[in-house]
């Protein structure tokens, strides 16, 4: 186990794949409007030729970097690189108006890491008991667990939980057009050759993420208002010392929110951020006027996260996230299969992933607190010259899949159905679970229902009976519950009631 | 209003096609749990509810919440984001028509990307493509954008071929 953690540490070839793929997702997270997604995404594409352990590291490296890069932007320009990092804009940019954008930088950087390794612990441990007792996971509960981060998605969405079941129906059902897996029958094919591969969901989510945010920019080409004062750089020491118990608890925030399918960083930076304002008794500064803790909080929150969000992804095969979402993706092209068996087949592959995100994490200190004004300056790179290179990227991307046009179109397609979703604040991020996590569920519902001899009812009382499947029944129908505006009132009436006692 | 009304029809429809193509998958039926048809018709008939959810609510169109403001806002994000974003970038001098056309400018410059790719040397291509949606964009910068584009063009090339073991359309 050991030796496979130290791969990365010592391949020479890893070691640059990652420092680069680190520098790579941090410049990409502090360009605000990028997500880290679409990085992903577009290395996916252009690792395709790789071999499967340098490209995977790749982006996990990227991916850390992307998510802590992410804060960069928030902190100097008070515009969020990425939906996790709008936590950071509350204290980030207070303090750079302080002319302490250097501590704040410093302070986001050491507790990045921090949060980071917390997440990587929590997934080193969980994993391998999770994955073992995944592999008595019957196809009714890997349905059940599909399903309900399906729901999650829905509940968990900035809006209306309709327009995010609306867009993940979309999602399941592009998800299944080509030749079934288990009988062979084409769906939604309209006898077109080309479709009987299905479509590529490399190309949908380059649209989806890459291009549709490009033509969402075009709205406004302004250029950035910034006058940024970097100042000193490394807060004092003893901040390490009183900021540890907000630390652990805001970690702990950050992996319960990943591991639950399709919630991520945008919402355990915002919880650990109202948990920070509510349990810190005396903060540095108020809060929202540069409070340290206020950066603390979100940044160990979103880098935990990713741990989090990996514990799922790697044991059970379903995303946490957007972006595990395309791991997971990223993994099936290169021959793996995400999933309880990865555990059992291919456990060196975990500790090196496991591995590459350690070495990633230093990566992090070495570009996080050097150069900090070169940074600075690529977050003023003007649009006109970034969107047409990252258009660019995503055709490329696109192309590289089959070396073939038809996925640009298809990609372009996509971008303008991502950008009119976007328009009419439909979110995205559930029509790419929908399309990954679709065709499984359907093979698994499918299995549940035939090893019940066909019948829905004997399927439906199978999801009593065994302790896993109620277990997660019960998951799903109070998710289901919570979403009810019954649920909503009661819930908003206990509240009030007890904050009135308690004053 | 009549925007979201139509995106709301659209969603309906939209789902009432999924429906009526899970019925028409060959010789399934969707009342048979374990067929392909089955799960399809029932992702159909939830996406239809969804829609029926929405159109309850009503799709709001872009126009109609900026006439609400009588504000200039981007229009992606949250309202926190629209701020920020208002406090943080200079608000460009352009009109709604004006950010249409670029955008369907924009669009068509990266679908003739596309469909030149088999017929143009991609270097080449790829130069004209930077070059032109920089210059689209910027409008007036054509020194710079000429030399950008063509460093980018050069630079990618290479990069791609041998790092990433691309192989271009000849």
């Amino acid at each position: 186990m050991l030796d496979q953690i130290l791969v990365p540490f010592t391949d020479l070839h890893l070691l640059l794949l990652i420092a680069l793929g680190t520098l790579f997702g941090v410049v990409k997270g502090l360009l605000p409007g990028l997500s880290v997604t679409m990085a992903v995404t577009l290395l996916v594409s252009l690792t395709y030729t790789w071999d499967t352990i340098p490209a995977i590291v790749t982006m996990i490296a990227v991916f850390y970097g992307g998510v802590y890069g992410g804060a960069r932007s928030s902190i100097l320009i008070n515009v969020p690189g990425s939906a996790s990092s709008l936590a950071h804009t509350f204290d980030g940019y207070p303090l750079t108006k302080r002319g302490e954008a250097g501590v704040a930088i410093g302070i986001t950087t050491i507790y990045a890491v921090i949060g980071g390794a917390i997440g990587l612990l929590c997934l080193a441990l969980a994993a391998p008991f999770l994955g073992e007792l995944a592999l008595g996971f019957a196809a009714r509960d890997y349905f059940l667990i599909m399903f309900l981060g399906l729901l999650l998605v829905g509940g968990l969405s900035e809006g209306s939980m309709a327009k995010a079941i609306f867009v993940a129906g979309i999602g399941v059902t592009l998800g299944m057009v080509g030749m079934d897996s288990l009988t062979g029958v084409e769906r939604f094919t309209f006898g077109n050759l080309e479709l009987k591969s299905g479509i590529n969901y490399i190309a949908c989510m380059l649209g989806l993420f890459g291009l549709s945010e490009v033509f969402v920019q075009l709205h406004n080409l302004g250029k950035v208002k910034a006058d940024v004062i970097i100042g000193k750089i490394l807060p004092p020491l003893i901040y390490l010392i009183k900021f540890l118990p907000l630390t652990i608890r805001t970690a702990i925030i950050g992996v319960v929110v990943g591991i639950l399918p399709g919630a991520g960083g945008e919402i355990s930076s915002l919880i650990a951020y109202d948990h920070a304002k509510k349990t810190v008794k005396n903060p540095t500064r108020p809060f929202g006027k540069g409070a340290y803790e206020g950066l603390v909080a979100p940044e160990v929150a979103v880098m935990s996260t990713n741990g989090g969000a990996m514990i799922p992804m790697l044991t059970l095969g379903i995303p946490g996230d957007a972006v595990t979402a395309v791991l997971i993706g990223a993994m099936t092209i290169h021959g793996l299969k995400p999933g309880p068996m990865l555990m059992v087949e291919t456990p060196e592959l975990f500790w090196v992933i496991l591995g590459a995100a350690l070495v990633s994490l230093i990566f992090i200190i070495v570009w996080g607190l050097s150069a900090i004004s070169f940074f600075a300056r690529v977050i003023l790179i003007p649009k006109y010259i970034l969107m047409p290179i990252i258009v660019f990227f995503t055709v490329i991307g696109s192309y590289g899949i089959n070396n073939s046009v038809a996925d640009v179109y298809w990609m372009i397609a996509f971008g303008v159905i991502g950008y009119l979703l976007k328009l009419y604040k439909f979110p995205t991020g559930p029509m790419v679970l929908g399309i990954i996590l679709g065709p499984q569920m359907d093979v698994y519902l499918r299995r549940a229902i035939i090893t019940e001899e066909g019948s829905v009812w004997g399927f439906v009382s199978s999801l009593f009976v065994h302790p896993i499947s109620l277990i997660l029944t019960l998951f799903v129908l109070f998710t289901l519950l919570s979403q009810t505006n019954m649920y909503k009132k009661m819930t908003k009436q206990l509240f009030q009631k007890f904050s009135k006692k308690s004053a | 209003m009549v925007a979201g009304k139509y995106i709301s029809t659209l969603l309906i429809v939209l789902s009432l096609a999924v429906v009526a193509m899970s019925f028409n998958i060959e010789g399934q039926s969707v009342f048979d749990p374990s067929s392909p048809a089955f799960f399809p018709a029932l992702v159909g008939v939830v996406m239809l509810i969804s829609a029926l959810m929405i159109a309850r609510r009503g799709v709001q169109s872009p126009s109609s919440a900026q006439e609400e403001d009588k504000a200039p806002k981007p229009v992606a994000g949250n309202e926190d984001d629209e701020e920020l974003e208002k406090d943080m970038y200079e608000v460009e001098n352009i009109t709604q028509k004006g950010i249409n056309i670029r955008l369907v400018l924009f669009t068509l410059l990266v679908v003739l990307f596309a469909v030149l790719m088999n017929y143009f040397n991609f270097m080449v291509l790829s130069f004209l493509f930077l070059f032109g949606a920089m210059l689209l964009l910027s409008r007036e910068k054509v020194l710079r954008s000429l030399i950008l584009s063509a460093v980018f063009a050069v630079g990618f090339y290479y990069i791609f071929v041998y790092v990433f073991h691309f192989v271009f359309p000849s």
